[in-house]
């Protein structure tokens, strides 16, 4: 993990200063330094309680999940974009690898923080609209959070169960999280102790996380989260002009669609 | 003895019974349909004609709604015969269709992936939809006779392609081969229509 600095836009020295931390992850070439200078403005600008900035972009660590990911991802492109195609016989939902695991990682990388901190994981292409200091301030810790897809759940949830069969399209989204160090142990020693199985399976994180640790998983690794109520967390390819919430993510979006409802 | 018995009717009466009210959405016709249709009907006979089940248990994964192999498995003497498979959409619909073969009969909502420690101990294992999962060699025990099957066809879902017979084999790894086939199909969706290749075999596990 690293700061970075830029002179235009600075951001304060790596010290741990609050209980509250507020963490995004890059790898890869789709997002910039920019992206994450970006993400700290509008954290900055909305957030009313003191917090802590970090950047989890070092998974050096992680070499054998990365050697896992190559072995298993099955397209012939890398997956730095978002794109509807078949490749080498598999269609795109069906490529496995787990491109998101560095987001997992995070889940033992987590150790480095106290035990009474609380971390809210952001996706770089969050756009956020309302008070951060709702994710420190009104949950329950007791389990760690995500995102529920409640626009899939409607009608009786028809339009997940029937995305299930075609995408096998989840429930979750974790684009943002909040967790206790240590919450989420469970789901970073599954996949350490299964790395051959999740590569292979798997291309979502978020697919891999409501299988395993969602309604209808096993027992033991069953409901492992709490969700965000309804309207905390909105998705803008759903939005309708709704109020966008705290946090309205811009995932599926291209990124001309991005700058379009980032707020600055 | 007839062929067909009420019974039948009645699952048949069920599923279309299901599908109008209990899962009304696009899609959900297709997937049963193929699960009640020709080609699911040739697969799961194959083997059906070619092993002895009598006082076996039986283990079906990623069996779905079991709507062919549930009561070929009972035809051919099996007495405990436990489907598994993760879709917690069609677990009531298993349920609802195969009651007639309770206490027998036993449907499991499980990954057999990532739950294998949950799959009850079997005599014989029988997954006719290997291209959707992970290797089977790492799943199923040793010395267990093998019902496996799986296909070269592109298609969402299919996370495992057998390119030939031989993949299959080395995906499940037999020490012996007692039977195997190809057969030849066709599939249609949205991304056209294609031929197919489907790879039975039927061994024992190494």
């Amino acid at each position: 993990m690293k700061w970075l600095y830029n002179a235009m836009n600075p951001r304060p020295p790596k010290t741990s200063t609050s209980k509250n931390k507020i963490v995004c992850a890059r790898w890869g070439k789709l997002y910039s330094e920019r992206d994450i200078d970006d993400l700290y403005e509008k954290v900055k600008k909305n957030c009313s309680v003191d917090f802590d900035f970090e950047v989890f972009d070092n998974f050096k660590k992680y070499k054998h999940w990365e050697k896992a990911k190559k072995k298993h991802y099955r397209a012939s492109l890398q997956p730095d974009e978002r794109f509807d195609a078949v490749q080498k016989g598999y269609h795109r939902d069906d490529f496995g690898g787990i491109p998101h695991y560095r987001k997992i990682t995070m889940f033992d990388q987590d150790k480095k923080f106290n035990s009474e901190d609380t971390i809210l994981y952001l996706d770089l292409d969050t756009n956020i609209t309302g008070d951060l200091a709702y994710f420190f301030e009104e949950l329950n810790y007791a389990r760690p959070y995500l995102v529920w897809n409640y626009w899939w759940d409607e009608n009786d949830g028809i339009e997940w169960k029937r995305q299930y069969h075609v995408t096998r399209c989840p429930l979750f989204n974790s684009s943002v999280m909040v967790w206790k160090p240590g919450q989420n142990e469970t789901i970073y020693n599954f996949v350490e102790n299964n790395l051959d199985e999740c590569f292979y399976t798997y291309p979502s994180m978020d697919t891999f996380m409501f299988h395993n640790f969602g309604p209808h998983s096993n027992l033991e690794r069953r409901n492992h989260f709490n969700y965000f109520d309804e309207g905390i967390v909105t998705s803008q390819r759903v939005l309708n002009n709704n109020n966008p919430g705290i946090v309205n993510m811009l995932e599926g979006l291209s990124v001309e669609e991005k700058n379009k409802y980032v707020s600055h | 003895m007839y062929h067909i018995e009420k019974k039948d009717v009645d699952r048949f009466q069920k599923i279309l019974d299901q599908l109008k009210h209990a899962y009304p959405w696009d899609g959900m016709h297709a997937n049963i349909c193929a699960q009640v249709g020709p080609i699911e009907f040739q697969i799961q006979k194959w083997w059906a004609d070619r092993i002895n089940c009598i006082d076996q248990r039986v283990a079906i994964l990623n069996g779905g709604i079991g709507y062919f192999s549930v009561p070929f498995a009972h035809e051919m003497g099996a007495k405990k015969i436990d489907v598994y498979d993760m879709d917690p959409i069609t677990e009531n619909l298993s349920w609802y269709i195969n009651g007639n073969y309770k206490p027998e009969f036993c449907h499991h909502q499980k990954n057999v992936i990532f739950d294998r420690k949950e799959i009850k101990n079997a005599d014989v294992y029988i997954n006719t939809s290997c291209e959707h999962s992970y290797h089977m060699r790492d799943i199923i025990p040793p010395n267990r006779l093998c019902v496996m099957s799986g296909n070269n066809l592109t298609a969402r879902g299919h996370i495992n392609l057998f390119k030939n017979m031989r993949s299959l084999k080395k995906s499940v790894g037999f020490k012996d081969v007692l039977y195997e086939t190809t057969m030849e199909f066709t599939y249609h969706d949205d991304m056209g229509k294609r031929p197919y290749k489907q790879f039975l075999v039927i061994g024992i596990k190494a």
